[in-house]
């Protein structure tokens, strides 16, 4: 298993290094201007000494390379418009909000979708069912900045019960962002979930549970659910990126200084190595989810986890099997 | 001891049926049959003939589709279809354990054995600690024939084959030493030689513990090798039972005739197709009127189009519902 | 699973499944009697059509400063009322949806159609070409929406139509992974062995046995596909990507109304109702498409 998970994590490198390549190539052949065609820096020839000091002026090869070099030895994601101010510093400081409101906002799609879609299962076809159906439909066909505009109108404004401004000492300046994300993500995730959930409570094992005389809730509760997780736990992977387009409409919307905002500014300024450095950490973090999805997913689902544990051992627990059967 | 008290579970008058698109689908049409302390009862009919339907009925185990319209189980004097939540939780598997056809689909795949047998026995013994209930699952896993049972517990469902999933239903059901073990077709998906094994060793563990088994399935085979009684159900009826010898040797109904002629004889003609009943099996949507069988009966007379057979009393147990009797 | 069965049943012949038109008619008759299928439709469609009939609607446009009416509440005049800029809003709703509507609608066709080809070709001819479309595929959907959207439209310069190509583009692998997977399951039904086996040439066997298979899924991919594109592309707008002042887009009216959310909320409150109620309609029409397609029925 471990072995398994330090692969993965290496595997990050080539899949960062070629996400970079193809941005690296739209930016540089595509978009051609940078920031230095912009009509505040006029022109001149000292300027273009700068830029030829900073390397602006290399071929693309030697840019690409030296990008990568930077990135993977010295942690660097060299200068805003290849001038300007240290990219890493200001990465290293957005990374946290950006953190912080995705992984809110994916907890409280979970903390919300799961035990909806749950109890839409048991109870189906029944008021409650319906009524979960609606209510996920609805706000899942709302744009994210149109509920973050109503629940700042509802808790902000009306309630004065919510702070509008993040800050880190409340936690209970993350609810509306979160729930701003999230509302997104719920509606699949309650449906999965009540799909998942039908389709287990229909197995002949439920039964079997049952009949040996187990409480109903521990039938639900902990053998259905467990197993319920199981093509859910599969999806989370899909649910972050799906969600990370929420979190650039909540930095825009309470002005967090984030990724994503930092991304839009850039966009703005044609600087590339903003861009790219944005690209990249967003790459990374949703590389990095889909390596934690595996786990959790090997972790809840024992055949994938003898699975990952070797061949050899897979091999071993087949011959002891066909030795039992035999004997 | 007095005759009544040495029947375990009486089924009597049982009827269910099914909500279906079609419209409602008559599994089971007023069965009754009884389990005696200690004995085996077959349970004998075609696939989807309403066995398992009358038998899950009694477990409470349906789902939402079917209703129970009429009919009570009584168990030890206890109406058991009208027992509450927690009445039937505490019941089921203490006094009456089921096993299944497909073992494999009837384990939860993502407990290890060892949690799942755990669990049961904690469930019905709330006061017992986890090691006590440990052993005595590994105690229960040696005497269904695993070996290693240490080991095995801390494995799960799907590193075992079929036949050791059915060792471990088995000993699952059996942990709390139930009075009657229900044996839902448990060898069906099973290879003959672990059919055998298996049948083998739930012949071994019913003379043991002494307690009474009710097991349906399809094939007079397993029934002569292992029954005490028979019950022959014909699309959701009744239509004879007796003693597993008076069966074999007088059938009465021409259906349990016709089961009969369907055990492959090693004497048989090489290069004969198997035999078969003619024609489809009963419709559970449109019942026929009269008798169930008449459509595909050999003997069929005006009478059995028109009105079902009453139940003839032949000999002592062994009764039929036929107009020929 | 009904089709699936009556499929293997039929393929022992060789045969097709079943005549098409009955499919189709059947489709039909079942989704007219799903009354919220039915509404859903409605309503979307003559949102659209008020949209495309603006100019007849309004006798506002969209850009005409009034400085001395500003946020004027709703009167004879202006139905609707006025913005921050003395603009009437209903014309601004209506030309707006116009802008959202075609790239939203515009972007999926055009997803769709590239999706459906390079998923043909992938899931047909298989072999080397399958593998390489197939991971290029995997890699684009790996990469968020935005970034590529974002990504595509700084290469090729801001712009609307440049933002539309950029969002099918996104949505492009949706389409030919479904296709793909589609195609690779039919391929494999015993009728088209057999339809190959007699030498049908390959037009033909796609275009008459694997084009109708495929468009049940195809056509229901494509409702919801309407309905992420309608959010994406507001949300865009709201960002500020792809739409330039003073066009009008849903998502971007509502960017502007938000420094005046809380005294002025209406035109925020009305760009967002009429988001969801565009896309809450197409979810339905495409909830009931899928209950009319599947052949388990209800």
């Amino acid at each position: 298993m471990t072995k398994y998970i330090i692969k993965r994590i290496l595997m990050i490198i080539p899949i960062v290094l070629g996400v970079i390549l193809i941005l690296f190539v739209l930016l540089y052949f595509l978009a051609g201007s940078s920031i230095r065609q912009m009509p505040i820096f006029g022109g001149g020839d000292a300027l273009d000494k700068i830029f030829t000091f900073f390397g602006a002026d290399d071929n693309f090869i030697t840019k690409y390379i030296r990008y990568c070099y930077n990135i993977l030895f010295k942690l660097d994601f060299g200068r805003a418009g290849d001038i300007g101010f240290n990219v890493t510093r200001e990465l290293k400081y957005r990374i946290r909000n950006t953190l912080l409101l995705l992984g809110s906002g994916v907890g409280a799609t979970l903390l919300i979708g799961i035990p909806a879609g749950a109890y839409a299962a048991i109870h189906k076809n029944r008021i409650g069912d319906r009524v979960i159906n609606l209510v996920t439909l609805l706000f899942s066909s709302i744009p994210n900045f149109s509920v973050a505009f109503f629940l700042t109108l509802f808790f902000a404004v009306y309630l004065r019960i919510l702070p509008v401004l993040i800050s880190y000492t409340s936690p209970k300046a993350f609810i509306m962002p979160a729930l701003t994300i999230a509302l997104g993500g719920v509606a699949s995730i309650a449906r999965m979930t009540r799909a998942s959930m039908l389709e287990t409570l229909e197995q002949p094992y439920i039964i079997a549970l049952r009949s040996k005389g187990l409480r109903e809730a521990d039938v639900v509760y902990r053998h259905a659910m467990k197993n319920a997780l199981v093509p859910i736990v599969s999806a989370l992977g899909g649910l972050v990126s799906q969600l990370l387009l929420g979190t650039l409409v909540v930095e825009h919307f309470f002005s967090v200084p984030g990724l994503g905002s930092l991304m839009m500014t850039s966009v703005g300024m044609r600087d590339h190595n903003t861009i790219l450095g944005c690209a990249a950490i967003l790459t990374i973090i949703l590389t990095v989810t889909n390596i934690i999805t595996d786990i959790l997913y090997a972790f809840i689902n024992p055949q994938i986890r003898l699975l990952y544990a070797g061949k050899r051992a897979a091999y071993r627990e087949k011959g002891r099997r066909n030795e039992d059967e035999n004997g | 001891m007095d005759i009544s008290s040495d029947i375990l579970l009486e089924v009597r008058d049982l009827d269910v049926s099914f909500q279906s698109r079609q419209g409602e689908v008559r599994a089971v049409n007023g069965i009754s049959y009884f389990v005696r302390r200690g004995e085996v009862l077959g349970l004998v009919g075609e696939s989807g003939g309403g066995k398992s339907v009358g038998v899950h009925a009694v477990m409470s185990l349906l789902g939402t589709s079917a209703r129970i319209n009429a009919g009570s189980a009584l168990f030890e004097g206890r109406d058991i279809l009208r027992l509450t939540r927690r009445e039937l939780a505490s019941f089921r598997g203490r006094e009456v354990s089921m096993i299944f056809q497909n073992p494999s689909s009837y384990l939860d795949p993502v407990f290890t054995i060892g949690r799942q047998m755990v669990e049961t026995v904690r469930a019905h013994d709330k006061g017992i600690s986890k090691e006590s209930a440990r052993a005595l699952s590994e105690d229960m896993l040696r005497s269904v024939g695993i070996r290693d049972p240490e080991r095995r517990m801390r494995q799960y469902p799907f590193e075992f084959s079929g036949g050791m999933s059915q060792r471990v239903m088995i000993a699952i059901a059996l942990l709390c030493k139930p009075k009657l073990l229900i044996a839902d077709e448990p060898t069906t998906a099973l290879d003959v030689t672990t059919q055998a094994q298996i049948i083998q060793l739930l012949k071994e563990l019913q003379e043991q513990s002494g307690m009474a088994m009710l097991y349906i399935t399809h094939n007079f085979g397993i029934v002569a090798e292992l029954c005490d009684r028979v019950s022959v159900i014909c699309g959701g009826y009744i239509v004879e039972q007796g003693l597993t010898d008076d069966i074999f040797y007088h059938a009465a109904h021409p259906y349990t005739q016709a089961l009969l002629k369907l055990i492959p004889r090693i004497d048989s003609p090489k290069n004969e197709t198997p035999p078969s009943i003619e024609g489809p099996p009963v419709e559970s949507v449109t019942l026929p009127k009269g008798c169930i069988f008449h459509p595909r009966c050999p003997c069929c007379m005006d009478v059995c189009r028109q009105n079902a057979p009453p139940q003839t009393a032949l000999e002592q147990d062994h009764s039929a519902s036929c107009w020929l009797l | 699973m009904k089709t699936r069965t009556a499929d293997n049943a039929n393929s022992a012949a060789g045969l097709r499944p079943a005549a098409p038109s009955s499919i189709w008619g059947d489709f039909l008759r079942k989704l007219c009697k799903n009354k919220t299928a039915v509404a859903g439709f409605i309503v979307f469609v003559s949102v659209c059509a008020a949209c495309a009939l603006a100019p007849y609607l309004t006798k506002w446009d969209y850009h005409t400063l009034d400085t001395e009416n500003v946020f004027a509440p709703p009167s004879r005049e202006h139905l609707l009322g006025t913005e921050y800029l003395g603009r009437d809003i209903l014309a601004r709703l209506l030309y707006g949806g116009r802008v959202t509507l075609r790239i939203t609608l515009v972007s999926t066709s055009l997803a769709a159609v590239i999706g459906c080809l390079i998923g043909l070709a992938a899931g047909y001819f298989r072999g080397r070409a399958d593998f390489f479309i197939s991971h290029l595929l995997d890699i684009l959907a790996s990469i968020p929406v935005f970034l590529l959207i974002i990504v595509t439209e700084t290469a090729f310069g801001w712009g609307r139509g440049n933002f539309m190509y950029a969002m099918a583009v996104a949505a492009v692998p949706q389409f030919a992974r479904l296709v793909r997977a589609s195609v690779m399951n039919i391929i494999s039904c015993t009728y088209i062995e057999a339809a190959r086996a007699l030498g049908v040439r390959h037009s033909k066997i796609i275009l008459r046995h694997i084009l109708h298979n495929i468009a049940p899924p195809l056509i229901i991919r494509f409702t919801s596909g309407v309905a992420e594109a309608l959010i994406i592309c507001t949300i865009m707008g709201y960002l500020g990507v792809g739409i330039n002042p003073p066009t009008p887009e849903w998502g971007a009216l509502a960017f502007v109304s938000k420094s005046y959310m809380r005294s002025h909320p209406l035109l925020i409150i009305l760009s967002s109702a009429v988001i969801a109620v565009c896309v809450i309609s197409v979810n339905l029409f495409g909830d009931g498409l899928r209950d009319a397609l599947d052949p388990r029925g209800t």
